[in-house]
């Protein structure tokens, strides 16, 4: 069973999460505390990352699993209003990232995620 | 202050005469000369290469406070403000001692200590040799309208910093809708893959996500609304035909399920685009079209556009329930005191109207009760035919 971390401050964003990807047959974990969240990625196929988080934001885990070569697949899950040009910029950085608007997560993140990893 | 000594009027006189008067001037035009200047509603001081005041007009008098034989024979600089900047005068003096007029604002002393800001033009006197011999400076107190345009200034920072504040309001507080609009919907899928069966709650499951979708759009609208001001388009040629056709093919369905016909006429078009942001353009004319065909209960919507050398036109026409003569007027408001029942989706069309004269365009609006409205959307052309 394909595995799932998700990095998300956001309680209620992470617990639909799991269970709407569970219902889906994937193996998920939470990690609501970003500073925790590398460990967890030894055991992970996939990372679902929020980009705005108060301890240490999505950036900062993008650069640090940059730091620590942890080459995972990641779906960075953008609010609206996130700049045309930080996407840009961070598409070109990390290679294979792929972005989800907040909410648009109902529509695409089903597909993304099979493009990244493929079924359960 | 005590009045000057006779001595010092008599030289006073004499330094007068020798600047304002020619030589070969009679005694009459003299007389008929500084009486003009004399009762001339602008306030004038001359004095002389020293500094020293050779003669004051009546109005000056009064401007500054003081008697004309307080000032005659005293250095003009009792009447700079201590605050006047330095670089001020100095460039005054640069200017002035070669030969040259000056004109510029700066603060005065008046007698009774009061600042008064003055806006003088200074002029020099000058001997056969192109000497400065004396200064003339006519002056007008402006104090009055600078505390006005000051005032008036710092009003508009206000409104423009409130208005900043109004729109990081509704960035922060659009984000915050944001989250737990994106947990219903995505819960409402995964509700909707457990429950196969029972009709009326799928159908409950259909009415809260089209509510929700509802509440995303809006809120995608008031936060666009909120960028657009200080948005910097990212402008390419947009042909419009094609982005019509797209916008209604997009929107058969929405008119199919509320009974409607959805008509388009794009062959006046031609070739035509324009020069613009596509994504933004996409969002106005969609909002026009979708907002045309919620409105109407019967009949049908149709977009019609053509274009000359200049202009694209677009016209949406509906046979909806069309718009009071007082609620039209009203429509692109983001403020209004408006009805309650005031149809529309307006957050819609106001980024629609928006958008548009951003890139320039304007919008026209026809419309009549009970028979329907007429949106025209004019863009100016953004290729050549």
């Amino acid at each position: 069973m394909k595995r799932i971390l998700v990095v998300e401050n956001e309680t209620d964003v992470a617990q639909t999460l799991k269970l709407m990807l569970e219902n889906e047959g994937y193996n998920v974990s939470i990690v609501l505390d970003s500073r925790n969240c590398f460990e967890p990625m030894a055991k992970t196929d996939l990372v679902l990352l929020d980009l705005i988080m108060p301890k240490l934001s999505g950036r900062d885990v993008l650069d640090e699993m940059d730091r620590r070569k942890i080459r995972l697949p990641v779906i960075v899950l953008s609010a609206v209003g996130l700049p045309k040009l930080v996407g840009e910029e961070l598409s070109r950085k990390y290679l294979g990232l792929q972005f989800v608007p907040k909410t648009s997560m109902h529509v695409e993140l089903k597909p993304a995620i099979l493009r990244a990893i493929g079924p359960p | 202050m005590s009045n000057p000594s006779p001595e010092v009027n008599a030289s006073v006189q004499k330094a007068f005469l020798e600047v304002a008067v020619p030589p070969n001037m009679s005694e009459e035009e003299r007389l008929t000369r500084w009486s003009i200047i004399e009762l001339s509603p602008t306030a004038v001081v001359i004095f002389n290469t020293k500094d020293q005041i050779i003669y004051v007009n009546a109005k000056f008098c009064q401007v500054m406070g003081y008697e004309k034989n307080e000032l005659l024979g005293r250095s003009h600089t009792i009447l700079e403000a201590q605050s006047q900047s330095d670089e001020t005068l100095a460039e005054m003096r640069r200017q002035l001692s070669s030969g040259k007029p000056w004109v510029g604002e700066f603060q005065n002393l008046r007698k009774d200590g009061t600042k008064i800001w003055i806006h003088a033009i200074v002029t020099p006197f000058v001997d056969a040799q192109k000497h400065p011999i004396a200064y003339v400076k006519m002056c007008e107190d402006f104090t009055e309208r600078k505390r006005a345009y000051e005032l008036l200034h710092e009003e508009k920072r206000k409104v423009e910093e409130l208005s900043a504040a109004k729109d990081e309001f509704l960035r922060s507080f659009t984000h915050e809708l944001n989250t737990p609009l994106s947990i219903i919907l995505t819960n409402l899928v995964f509700l909707r893959g457990r429950i196969h069966e029972d009709a009326d709650a799928l159908q409950s499951l259909d009415l809260i996500e089209r509510s929700s979708q509802r509440l995303r759009t809006d809120i995608d609208h008031i936060l666009q609304l909120a960028k657009l001001e200080n948005q910097i388009l990212d402008k390419k040629i947009v042909p419009v035909a094609a982005l019509l056709e797209d916008i209604c093919k997009e929107h058969a369905p929405l008119a199919k399920a509320a009974g409607l016909q959805l008509r388009e006429d794009l062959k006046g078009l031609g070739q035509a685009s324009v020069l613009g942001d596509g994504v933004l353009l996409r969002t106005a004319l969609a909002n026009f079209v979708s907002n045309a065909i919620k409105f109407t209960l019967k009949g049908e919507v149709s977009v019609q556009a053509d274009a000359d050398a200049s202009f694209v036109r677009i016209g949406i026409t509906d046979t909806g329930i069309g718009i009071s003569p007082t609620n039209l007027s009203r429509l692109f408001s983001t403020f209004p005191r408006i009805d309650v029942n005031l149809p529309g989706n307006r957050v819609g069309l106001i980024l629609a109207k928006g958008i548009i004269e951003k890139h320039n365009g304007r919008v026209e609006v026809k419309s009549e009760e009970g028979k329907g409205s007429l949106f025209t959307i004019i863009l100016p052309r953004g290729d050549k035919p």
